[in-house]
């Protein structure tokens, strides 16, 4: 019934080309440009484009989505100054926290920062504020900043909660403990969130959002925004990004059957959500796993993680028949030539979607490795892994492997399992106290790395100098913008 | 364990440099932190020596022949010498937004992870955590003193590291300052001025002030014969409040000066008018400076008036040097008088 009603809008939509397959996120950009052209209203405009950004770039349309968040940006900016000539701080405040959150979704982080804190000298008993900061700090990658922002949007809205309960003033808490559930998750504190994200679903299913529902039923809506107007569209997008969230913590914990269960639910809410798809691709049987892959892809054809969990799929020696009347399907087949090695069919196949989709950044990623494909360092597959000393090569394939999401679930486990040894120079080197040295980040070679947290080592070290970091490598982070490696240190000496 | 990050590798292709720049006033000159390195300049705006700094300069606090150059988003700070800009980078506990000199060590307040650091002129460090959102660091008679937003709690700190006492400001201020034994708070929202008695420490007086006051500073230092003097920014009401400290405070707001404007008392309260709203205040050596954040225009007060001096300035490019004012622009340092 909700897909019927979506195929049905869309057939009135100009820009949706009735030749192109329908994506599952081309009714939320219809929307989303129905509503800039018909409203005229900060919030509208603005929530309109960030939206669209967020739309694009899921799809791979990353030089679009840049033009909307950057359109967003010049309305906030605007709007903070106007809000200043008016003497409105409130507003000021707002349309300050908004611009950071653009610059945050451009990539910017120390501009967006300086907004952020800008808006906060203003308005730091505003919750939304807050959770402004913190979602741009999670996209920044510093939810460390993300996940402290985050709980004071907590504790300030669970305290007004407790002053005027409302229904709107539950789903605000519900939207800023998802934001925090979130911060936490990446800053490596899934243990925390977990009941936070169980608090979320349990909380919106319950009785003071069944006006809500009802709304929901009588309107037949469906859409999944990031960024939500109205208590309905909040209480949807909420519910689904609390579940995919919750899902993926059980997952990586190896729940699998309450993973699945999780999915299940997202898809009895939204039949064609390529995350809950994907999801259950990952953990299901052979036969469903075709089904959901091919279901997920006619969604999303361009989504990087779940061509990502395909290859993984193809790599396990999995088979599969793509149907090619859908984008979908041409996405399959073309991943099946460049597995199979067909890759002139393959180089025709990308090449024919390329036409169609020009400028898609995930039909680039997959050109640009059929050319230059970057090779797995042979220490990922040694058995047992032991101690290893990476050539310089080595760590930057690496890198440019997790930086492109190429590693395989084995690869992963390789890694954790791998002691590594280097010759390496840091950055910087800070004395602590008598016969301690503080050190955060350094090279090996031209590849540069940092540890979670600055690390004190028992001894005097200077940097600028060669020194043997022994290591596990944890994933990959970035310095300056640039990729480097993030590193657990074992052990430094000076090398004999 | 290996996130996601193509998107944002791709995004930060385009990010533009950032354009952190802070100027700070020192017994030997100008010290300016912007693009990574650390300069100082010397009465005639030339160059003494430069060095390097850190990317995101926030803040800088100078004491004695030291000076500490806070970067709040890589979470680093720089301590040099002012004598040839030699120094050493340190990493902080995650974003600290404040910070000063006490008895030859460094006090660093990380907001987001709620201590107030210590580093040792040997490089020893210590940290005793504080209430949740820590906004502002002072220090009156040896002691220091935190101001955490969340819970509005003020807290004295003895040097070691220990909390000796704590008051209930109120939460949410905007801008705080100390003069004496005495603490000022500016409360936006509710559009108040609170002072707190350090030596008793409770609240003094709370008293209206303006439309939504977001900056103190205090011009004139209270004496055995003279009261402090506070200057207040005010964006709402575009103007800047200008009145006595602890001793008479109470008195001049109490009879609803800010609002009204009708002067009592001995001294005869005053405001400045600006054309734009002004939402920073910084004074020093007879120089009081107006700044309105969203168009970067920095005003000097003067009477009841305002002489624009620079337009598109950042939040910290500027500062009082002796009796002018320092000004960093377009890769520049210039005075101003």
């Amino acid at each position: 019934m909700r897909r019927a009603l979506a195929a049905a809008l869309l057939l009135g939509l100009p820009a949706i080309s009735p030749a192109q397959t329908r994506l599952a996120s081309d009714f939320e950009i219809a929307q989303m440009r129905e509503q800039i052209a018909n409203s005229s209203g900060f919030v509208a405009q603005l929530s309109g484009r960030l939206n669209l950004g967020d739309l694009y770039l899921s799809r791979g349309e990353i030089s679009t989505a840049r033009a909307e968040y950057g359109e967003a940006l010049a309305l906030a900016l605007a709007d903070r100054v106007e809000a200043r000539r008016a003497s409105d701080m409130t507003r000021y405040a707002t349309s300050t926290a908004y611009a950071g959150l653009a610059q945050a979704k451009l990539g910017r982080g120390p501009e967006a920062f300086e907004l952020l804190e800008e808006a906060t000298r203003f308005t730091s008993d505003s919750p939304k504020s807050w959770n402004l900061y913190a979602t741009a700090m999670s996209i920044l990658g510093r939810p460390g900043k993300g996940a402290s922002a985050a709980h004071n949007a907590v504790t300030i809205a669970t305290a007004e909660l407790q002053r005027a309960p409302s229904v709107a003033g539950r789903l605000d808490l519900a939207v800023y403990q998802y934001t925090l559930a979130a911060a936490l998750t990446e800053s490596g504190g899934a243990a925390g969130a977990e009941p936070l994200l169980r608090l979320i679903v349990e909380s919106l299913s319950g009785p003071p959002f069944e006006g809500v529902r009802r709304q929901i039923e009588r309107s037949e809506s469906f859409e999944i925004y990031s960024t939500a107007r109205g208590e309905a569209a909040a209480y949807l997008s909420l519910l689904n990004r609390a579940q995919l969230r919750l899902a993926a913590v059980l997952e990586k914990r190896g729940d699998t059957a309450g993973a699945r269960k999780v999915y299940q639910r997202v898809l009895e809410q939204r039949s064609d959500d390529v995350t809950a798809l994907s999801g259950l691709a990952r953990l299901t049987t052979a036969e469903e796993q075709r089904r959901y892959f091919a279901a997920a892809f006619d969604a999303n054809p361009f989504s990087l993680s779940l061509v990502r969990a395909y290859q993984d799929h193809l790599a396990a020696g999995s088979s599969d028949a793509a149907d090619t009347s859908t984008t979908g399907g041409k996405v399959r087949l073309a991943l099946m030539q460049i597995h199979r090695g067909e890759l002139r069919a393959a180089r025709a196949s990308l090449d024919d979607l390329d036409r169609r989709f020009p400028g898609n950044t995930t039909l680039h990623l997959l050109r640009g490795e059929m050319n230059h494909p970057t090779p797995a360092p042979a220490f990922l597959s040694r058995r047992p892994a032991g101690r290893v000393e990476p050539s310089i090569e080595d760590l930057r394939h690496l890198v440019a492997l997790a930086a492109a999401e190429r590693l395989t679930p084995e690869h992963r486990a390789a890694l954790d399992a791998i002691t590594f040894a280097s010759s390496v120079v840091f950055t910087a080197a800070t004395a602590s106290g008598p016969g301690q040295t503080i050190l955060a980040s350094g090279t090996v070679g031209a590849v540069s790395f940092r540890f979670a947290e600055p690390t004190a080592f028992v001894g005097s070290f200077a940097a600028a100098t060669p020194l043997r970091l022994t290591y596990r490598i944890l994933g990959v982070t970035e310095i300056g913008g640039a990729d480097a490696l993030l590193l657990e240190p074992l052990g430094l000496e000076v090398p004999r | 364990m290996i996130r996601a990050r193509l998107a944002a590798v791709l995004l930060l292709a385009f990010a533009a440099p950032a354009a952190a720049q802070v100027v700070a006033g020192t017994s030997r000159g100008v010290l300016v932190a912007h693009d990574g390195i650390v300069e100082l300049f010397d009465e005639s705006a030339r160059p003494i020596w430069s060095a390097p700094g850190v990317d995101h300069a926030a803040k800088v606090i100078v004491a004695g022949e030291r000076a500490a150059i806070v970067d709040p988003w890589a979470n680093q700070v720089r301590i040099v010498a002012l004598r040839n800009g030699d120094g050493t980078t340190t990493h902080t506990a995650e974003t600290p937004v404040d910070a000063l000199f006490l008895h030859g060590d460094l006090y660093l307040l990380a907001r987001d992870a709620r201590v107030l650091e210590r580093i040792g002129a040997d490089g020893a460090r210590t940290s005793v955590n504080v209430a949740a959102d820590p906004a502002f660091l002072r220090q009156s008679s040896g002691l220091l003193y935190v101001y955490s937003r969340l819970g509005g709690l003020l807290q004295e700190i003895d040097p070691a590291g220990t909390i000796r006492r704590t008051v209930a400001a109120g939460p949410f201020a905007a801008g705080m300052e100390v003069d004496g034994r005495t603490a000022y708070f500016v409360f936006p929202r509710e559009a108040k001025l609170v002072s707190i008695d350090l030596e008793k420490m409770e609240v003094r007086r709370s008293v209206a002030a303006g439309g939504a006051p977001t900056s103190v500073a205090i011009t004139r230092r209270g004496s055995a014969v003279s009261a402090p003097l506070l200057a207040i920014a005010d964006p709402a009401a575009k103007r800047l409040w200008i009145t006595e400290g602890s001793q008479s405070v109470g008195a001049a707001f109490g009879r609803g000066f800010l609002r009204g404007l009708l002067g009592l008392g001995l001294f005869r309260p005053r405001s400045a008018e600006f054309p734009t709203g002004i939402d920073r205040v910084v004074a020093g050596g007879g120089v009081t400076l107006a700044f309105d954040s969203a168009t970067g225009t920095l005003y000097r007060a003067r009477g009841s008036g305002a002489v624009p001096l620079a337009q598109g300035l950042a939040p910290q490019s500027f500062a009082v040097a002796g009796n002018r004012v320092a000004l960093w622009s377009g890769d520049t340092l210039r005075y101003e008088q």
